[in-house]
């Protein structure tokens, strides 16, 4: 497969020519162009699929004021093409299970996509459990539900990803609240370390932490102050993290009795019918 | 019969026409018509009367708006989104929530491929199996619950009501929690509006003692206030308030006595009735044999059969069919004719009687030259 660098050159290289055959008004050059170009894209993704997927747990965000340093700066900005890959950055990026409005909120604010539309997600959804049935290792992941820890089914809204480690796909009680917590802590961190995105790209971040900060408790007025926001964010979260760990890995050993695709996707919920009390 | 015969004759019933569910909103409305058997029997068959109203060719605008309703909507989306957060922050304010108590259980529809009262039950069961749970005191227990399912005794028969949330923590008590769309404005709110949501608020907290009683608790955890969270000013921004329900359910429980029992009902629901979409003619002649008891209050409780009723009880001659000023001006008198008749007497009217004699001539002229009744 060719390389990231290489790619990333060509697809530079065929939008440039792309942005040229526009200006001369020469539609059928752009029209071949944009077919290689989308080639191309398609080719780079599968590289970063399979990058991403190696990578098995979710990453945590970034710590405030850490901005990320070393190798990962020469990497291109990554911006997601699909649906999918939106969701699935969405929830690595936050590192917890998100509903499909968030990986929207997010998705819009922080790579300025409009593909994840909550419509969009929910129909991702069924699709991939279809396709793991077809061929469980026909993708590098799919995007799966969270799993109640109680019951093992699915959950109704939240989505994880399924190189996930299972205690991180399982959702306790206390899991709503630790995502909120999680995707205010990655959205303050994400303000911070954006100011050479141009601004843009940082307006956009702020709107979206007043939005997530408004109900937090005991906030002062300036909602948008990402070290104010992650403290307080963090402080919460602090007081439940272990609780809501504790709860998710006691139903590790559950789940791996499961089937692999239940195991993934959940045991659907048994109704016990109140007609077997008539037979 | 048992209640399963009686659920599985009221489905029959039924027929074709869409159902709808119960809402707190139904229950309190069906409550101030109390004499009304057809409301209760066609309310028990889960009927949606403005779809009936419709087919019998008496519709009733809809009580809210489309606007209305998806602002409604998205207002409760809001409260919502991300892990109840709004919810949580209003609960912190006006019950002292503790921050960590944000245990979150989500009881809403579909966890369970049920449909119908099937889904009610099964939801009931789920919600009280969290309320079990919360009310051993296990600390990893949910404490607020999300779409929870409590169950109503209307005269002996179940109604199952969705709530918007319960909201619960360790030593203290279970409230209700109703969200809202109608606005707080200065910190104000339209008393039109507030009334009935308090009277909701009494039905959410009514089902929830009974369902807590059921279970061997004491319906004494149930706090009577509930927690109102409703959008401030005219954006989506929420803000909250606490109710007092007790007069309300005062109320309510005297007129739940009064309600007609489940026996009362199967009694005067005729064996093999049944409604249709397809057929008007049939389904006006099975609503007639279900008894009613139209009043001008009919249109205020929100009947969605009041313009029907209303027209069968015109076409009767029965003066309660125009309106309460001239039912009360008439007192005993409560057919048409005899009224006209009064006037035709030779008693001298008062001025009020001779305008309402004069009105009420005038529209049996042009009701008659429309073709209405016996000549
Ligand atoms: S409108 Fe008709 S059905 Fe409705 S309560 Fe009044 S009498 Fe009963």
């Amino acid at each position: 497969m060719e390389s990231i660098e290489g790619l990333s050159a060509r697809i530079n290289q065929l939008q440039n020519e792309a942005n040229e055959a526009l200006a001369r008004g020469d539609v059928d050059a752009l029209t071949r162009i944009r077919e290689h170009l989308q080639a191309a894209e398609r080719q780079r993704n599968r590289v970063w699929e399979e990058a991403l997927a190696s990578a098995s747990s979710p990453s945590p965000p970034h710590s405030p004021g850490s901005r990320a340093e070393g190798p990962e700066e020469s990497l291109p900005v990554v911006t997601p093409t699909t649906a999918r890959d939106a969701v699935r950055m969405a929830l690595t990026d936050v590192g917890a299970p998100l509903d499909p409005k968030q990986i929207q909120l997010w998705g819009t604010a922080k790579y300025r996509t409009s593909f994840a539309t909550s419509r969009a997600v929910y129909s991702l959804r069924r699709d991939e459990q279809r396709a793991w049935r077809q061929n469980p290792d026909g993708r590098f992941f799919y995007i799966c539900p969270a799993i109640s820890h109680d019951t093992l089914a699915p959950a109704r809204a939240a989505l994880t990803v399924s190189t996930w480690d299972d205690e991180d796909r399982i959702l306790s009680p206390y899991t709503p609240r630790v995502a909120y917590l999680k995707l205010v802590l990655a959205t303050a961190a994400a303000v911070k370390e954006c100011p050479a995105a141009g601004p843009g790209d940082r307006r956009q971040l702020e709107v979206l932490l007043a939005k997530l900060a408004r109900p937090l408790p005991n906030l002062p007025p300036r909602l948008a102050d990402p070290a104010v926001v992650g403290e307080v964010a963090e402080s919460e979260l602090a007081l439940i993290a272990t609780a809501d760990e504790d709860i998710r890995r006691a139903s590790l050993e559950r789940l791996a009795a499961l089937s692999d695709e239940q195991r993934l996707f959940g045991q659907p919920l048994k109704v016990h019918s109140t007609s077997r009390r008539h037979a | 019969m048992s209640t399963d015969e009686f659920e599985a004759r009221l489905e029959a019933f039924r027929g074709d026409l869409p159902a709808v569910r119960p809402n707190a909103r139904t229950v309190a409305a069906a409550l101030d018509t109390p004499d009304c058997r057809r409301r209760r029997i066609l309310e028990a068959a889960s009927v949606d009367k403005s779809e009936l109203a419709r087919h019998l060719g008496h519709p009733i605008p809809a009580a809210q708006s489309p606007f209305a309703l998806r602002r409604g909507n998205l207002f409760e989306s809001a409260v919502k989104e991300n892990g109840d957060a709004h919810l949580i922050a209003e609960l912190r304010k006006q019950i002292d929530l503790p921050i960590p108590a944000t245990r979150h259980k989500d009881l809403s529809s579909s966890r369970a491929r049920t449909k119908g009262l099937k889904e009610m039950k099964l939801r009931a069961k789920e919600t009280q199996a969290a309320l079990s749970l919360l009310l051993s005191e296990d600390p990893y227990a949910p404490n607020v619950l999300d779409h929870a399912v409590t169950s109503l005794e209307v005269g002996g028969s179940t109604v199952y009501l969705e709530q918007d949330a319960l909201a619960h923590y360790t030593g203290n008590k279970l409230y209700v929690v109703e969200i809202k769309s109608f606005p707080v404005i200065n910190n104000q709110v339209d008393p039109v509006k507030l009334r009935p949501a308090t009277r909701q608020a009494a039905v959410y907290i009514l089902s929830l003692q009974q369902t807590l009683a059921r279970m061997g608790h004491s319906p004494e955890k149930v706090a009577t206030d509930a927690v109102l969270i409703c959008p401030r000013n005219y954006d989506l921004t929420p803000t909250s308030a606490t109710l007092d329900t007790r007069q309300e359910l005062r109320g309510l429980r005297r007129q739940l006595d009064r309600a007609a029992s489940v026996s009362e009902l199967e009694a005067l629901l005729p064996q093999g009735l049944t409604l249709s979409a397809a057929d008007t003619e049939h389904c006006a002649e099975a609503v007639e044999q279900l008894p009613n008891a139209y009043r001008p209050a009919c249109l205020d409780s929100g009947c969605e059969l009041a313009y029907y009723c209303r027209s069968r009880a015109r076409d009767a001659g029965e003066t309660v069919a125009l309106g309460t000023p001239v039912r009360q001006a008439f007192g005993p008198v409560d057919m048409i004719d005899d009224v006209l008749a009064m006037a035709d007497s030779g008693i001298a009217p008062s001025r009020y009687e001779q305008d309402l004699a004069a009105d009420l001539i005038h529209m049996q002229k042009l009701y008659r030259a429309a073709g209405g009744g016996a000549a």
